[in-house]
């Protein structure tokens, strides 16, 4: 087992627009992180810095006791599992996944074994004198696994190993591939936009966002006490609520609903003090109508535009007195499009045309005006 | 580290492509004698007129035939392209969107002709034209190959990326077969258009053989043709007269290139974009 | 009017009309073609049939037929024989060069660079001068006074060569101009090639391992079977059209070295005007090609395909 460390990579293509800007991770032996972000976020380019595919500007990679800064992609014994797989298309199963055996000169009794384990680990038995182009998605998707595999590598890659499976096998292999890290042991990055797949399989979640860490930390924390506007609402199925606020003596007033600091948890209480503008994040599946709440001092009253069933879930979309804050700055900040309606996300049917909401003090999110959360937040070091 | 080497090599390769062009080019602006008088040891004037002059261009001009050989070479030229283009045209149509049986063996048929080279098929085609009654004609020279399969090629794999919801499109507009060649396609080839009048275009100065064979009358030769003749590798050839004649020859082509390769690149540019 | 006389029976066989289904409109469109290919190519293969079995005057008028025997004296002739052989030669002689070549040409200049793009310009140049002009520019060139190779082998005190007179050099000046100018599409067709192969599976040939060479033989090379194939297919092609040289410089000599098939054939019509034996050799040297186009389609074939 390999620890991983990067130290301040930086990688920019053209002079003066970064890719990547001064860059610190730190994967341990054995764990399994996840790089997501939206497109363009520089995942994939640090995943090639990696794997030596491409050179870094400045910066320093270890992978276990070995400096492999400088070190040749063949010589960094990494494996890596592309988007699109990167078969051998004139190669059989059988001899793709042989081919980095072959590299190693390995005595062809030892290849012979080697690749029935493998085929016979990934149920590809049958498939070996198959070419890739003689295969569905799922099974090209082995094959690039078990290409993997084989040369039992101290670090593996993967590139949205699961975009071009359909979305009932995507579930399936995901769970095949954290299954597959576990028993090997062997410490992966995986890269996706994806923030189920992330949530699924991470140890350790990094949130990037134009070539900068957002946030790094176990998805739980992560979705719990976001760092930043951008880590609140990339997490979750549904981005959060967001909301101005303004800090009136003790009281923390969201329009027309208010909430005294003494109820909020101790430190928050602290950072909030002496503020004066802040933005609040509710998740839609935090909150509950007031009646089921002991202490409703912050009650949201809004008018039902319209009710979208999923499954036996509902998301009813309102709009609020309290209003929400400057839609234009709050989606440049969470890099996405929020609009001025508010979600509550139930399980409860309803046909109610309003609805009165409340939320407990210790659920909400609070933001500083450059969409920083106030409070300590769970941000490990890097 | 390795870059001089590099850099040397991509030198050499150049230099072996443009080497002897530049040396016809220098060839044409120097006198014949002043060619025989540094030819016999190695110096920069084996290579580079000591005085350079146009005379040879003005023999050019005074040779008899020759701008109504180069009038010929032209407009065989633009008869070539058109004809192949537009007859291209229509038939990479009707083998891209139109059901009939046997299109598929058809277009195999066309391509197969491919391997029917000029060099080896002189002697019937001869015969073949001569039976039509067009030996010392234009279009004994031009008919022959007004047929072209990479025409019909590129035509046809133009048109197979223009999607058929255009068609459809304007056939529920109203358009019938030839409104919908002309407004939903059309249009959208015209790149591989460009493409495929300007290849049969460079393609006449290509050729000697044929001409050669069928056309016997000096005033209706093609000028590469009757350049041709002033060489004589046992004699001394006045190779200055030899490559100001063959530049004149070229000149036009190069006009033509020149203007059309601009919408060429910018056509690629507009219709790659889907 | 009696209705159940509207059902008819299933007809089994495809009447003529089944068989044209859906030519109507296409016709309109495909005539000018049509017309051409049946005139010049069909009727021209017909008629290198119907006169390579005739005898005929010198005026080219038929006067019996000849059945076979004019394939027979064609073939039997020891100096088409050579000419047969001389072409094989030239194939043989200018596939491999040319594709060596081409394709380290394109590993060269694949990548994207100014420089690279003003280096391949330079390298597709010669097909835009064509081929008459091509050839007067090598004539120039190894003339044997006032040529430049011969003044640069002169000065660097190797004995000048008579380029045209003498066997050998006739012969690499012949294939040495063919090359020079189809070097460029060999390298157009192999720089596709190149360009296809995604940059992913490249990749991943690294990191499973591969050094330079064994990445360029264990990958690059297969994956370039189709341009392969499609090269080696146009550099035959045009292995078989050297004739203007021939024509214009060597006459076929010296003694027999440049006598290939087709320049026979060009003196047997137009100089002996013996038209049945010129078309009987026409048709065999087409055959020989065709044999040889469809045996490397064959060696060449490629079984696998992305996706």
């Amino acid at each position: 087992m390999h620890k991983l460390v990067l130290r301040s990579v930086t990688k920019s293509y053209a002079a003066g627009s970064a890719v990547l800007k001064p860059f610190d991770l730190v994967a341990q032996a054995g764990e399994l992180v996840v790089l997501v972000g939206p497109s363009g976020c520089g995942k994939s380019t640090l995943l090639k810095l990696i794997a030596g595919l491409e050179k870094l500007d400045d910066g320093q990679i270890l992978l276990g006791e070995r400096d492999i800064t400088n070190v040749e992609p063949r010589h960094r014994r990494i494996a890596m599992v592309f988007q699109n797989y990167a078969l051998y298309p004139h190669l059989s199963v059988r001899e793709n996944l042989a081919y980095p055996l072959r590299r190693q000169k390995l005595r062809a009794a030892d290849i012979v074994l080697k690749v029935s384990a493998v085929a016979r680990q990934l149920r590809l038995d049958e498939l070996l004198d198959r070419r890739p182009s003689q295969l569905s998605g799922g099974q090209k998707q082995r094959v690039a696994m078990g290409r993997a595999i084989i040369r039992e590598p101290d670090l593996f890659l993967l590139d949205e190993p699961l975009s071009n499976l359909d979305a009932a096998l995507r579930t399936h292999v995901r769970g095949e591939i954290r299954d597959l890290q576990r028993r090997l042991g062997t410490t992966m990055i995986y890269v996706t936009h994806d923030q189920v797949e992330a949530q699924t399989l991470a140890d350790r979640l990094v949130i990037m966002r134009n070539g900068e860490v957002q946030q790094v930390g176990p998805p739980q924390e992560i979705y719990e006490r976001p760092a930043n506007i951008f880590a609140a609402a990339f997490l979750g199925t549904a981005p959060p609520n967001f909301l101005a606020g303004r800090i009136v003596d003790d009281r923390v007033e969201i329009g027309q609903a208010s909430l005294p600091l003494a109820d909020l948890p101790g430190e928050c209480r602290t950072a909030l003090a002496g503020r004066e503008q802040i933005y609040v994040g509710l998740r839609p599946e935090m909150l509950r109508p007031t009646c089921d709440l002991d202490r409703d001092h912050f009650v949201l009253r809004g008018k039902v535009i319209r009710r979208e069933i999923v499954g036996n879930s509902q998301n009813v979309h309102f709009r609020s007195e309290a209003g929400s804050a400057d839609a234009a700055k709050l989606s440049a900040l969470a890099g996405r499009h929020l609009s001025d309606e508010l979600v509550w996300t139930t399980e409860r049917a309803g046909t109610d045309d309003a609805v009165e909401l409340g939320i407990r003090p210790e659920s909400i999110l609070f933001f500083d005006t450059d969409g920083v959360a106030i409070g300590a937040h769970g941000s490990d070091a890097l | 580290m390795k870059r001089p080497l590099r850099f040397m090599l991509r030198l050499v390769l150049a230099a072996l492509f443009v080497a002897p062009i530049l040396l016809a080019l220098a060839a044409s602006f120097r006198d014949n004698s002043d060619m025989y008088r540094y030819a016999g040891s190695l110096s920069l004037w084996t290579f580079l007129p000591a005085e350079p002059g146009i005379d040879a261009y003005r023999r050019a001009f005074t040779l008899p035939l020759l701008q109504t050989q180069l009038f010929n070479t032209v407009l065989l030229g633009f008869v070539m392209a058109t004809g192949t283009t537009v007859s291209s045209l229509l038939a990479g149509y009707a083998l891209s969107r139109f059901r009939f049986r046997g299109r598929q063996a058809l277009f195999l048929l066309m391509l197969f002709t491919l391997f029917i080279p000029v060099d080896v098929i002189l002697p019937p085609l001869f015969f073949v034209v001569r039976d039509l009654g067009l030996i010392d004609s234009f279009w004994g020279l031009a008919l022959p190959f007004i047929f072209s399969p990479i025409g019909v090629y590129l035509i046809r794999q133009a048109i197979e990326e223009v999607p058929r919801e255009l068609d459809h499109a304007a056939s529920l507009d109203g358009a019938g077969l030839w409104e919908v060649l002309r407004t939903a396609i059309l249009p959208n080839i015209r790149g591989a258009l460009i493409a495929c009048w300007l290849m049969h275009f460079v393609f006449v100065w290509e050729w000697y053989l044929w001409p050669l064979t069928a056309m016997r009358s000096d005033d209706g030769q093609l000028a590469q043709v009757a350049i041709a003749s002033l060489i004589d590798p046992l004699r001394s050839t006045d190779y200055a007269l030899v490559f100001a004649a063959a530049i004149l020859t070229i000149l036009p082509a190069f006009v033509v290139f020149a203007i059309l390769q601009r919408f060429l690149t910018s056509s690629q540019a507009t219709t790659g974009g889907k | 009017m009696d209705t159940t006389i509207a059902i008819r029976p299933v007809r089994l066989k495809p009447r003529l009309p089944a068989l044209l289904e859906g030519w109507g409109p296409a016709l309109v469109f495909l005539a000018p073609a049509l017309v051409m290919l049946c005139l010049f190519k069909l009727w021209l293969i017909a008629e290198a049939v119907y006169t390579s079995t005739g005898t005929f005057d010198p005026g080219g008028q038929r006067i019996g037929n000849a059945g076979l025997d004019n394939f027979g004296f064609a073939l039997s002739d020891s100096r088409f024989q050579w000419g047969l052989w001389l072409s094989l030669f030239a194939a043989v002689a200018k596939v491999p060069v040319q594709l060596a070549l081409g394709l380290a040409a394109a590993l060269m200049l694949r990548a994207n660079t100014g420089g690279n793009a003003v280096v391949r310009a330079m390298v597709i140049s010669p097909m835009f001068f064509g081929l008459p002009v091509t050839t007067f520019i090598f004539a120039y060139m190894f003339d044997a006074n006032v040529g430049a190779v011969n003044a640069i082998l002169s000065g660097i005190g190797l004995p000048r060569v008579a380029w045209l007179s003498t066997e050998a050099p006739a012969q690499m000046l012949v294939l040495g101009l063919s090359i020079w100018r189809d070097v460029g599409v060999t390298m157009l067709v192999f720089l596709a090639g190149l360009s296809a192969i995604p940059p992913q599976i490249a990749n991943a040939a690294k990191l499973d391992g591969a050094g330079p060479f064994a990445l360029f033989f264990t990958i690059t090379l297969p994956l370039l079977a189709r341009s392969f194939q499609f090269a080696v297919v146009l550099a035959t092609l045009a292995s078989f059209q050297i004739l203007v040289p021939v024509l214009m410089l060597t006459k076929g000599g010296p003694t027999g070295a440049t006598d290939l098939a087709s320049f026979q054939i060009y003196e047997t019509a137009f100089s002996y005007f013996d038209l049945g034996t010129a078309s009987a050799m026409s048709l065999a040297l087409l055959f020989g090609l065709i044999v040889i186009i469809a045996l490397e389609l064959r060696w060449l074939a490629v079984k696998w395909t992305y996706e």
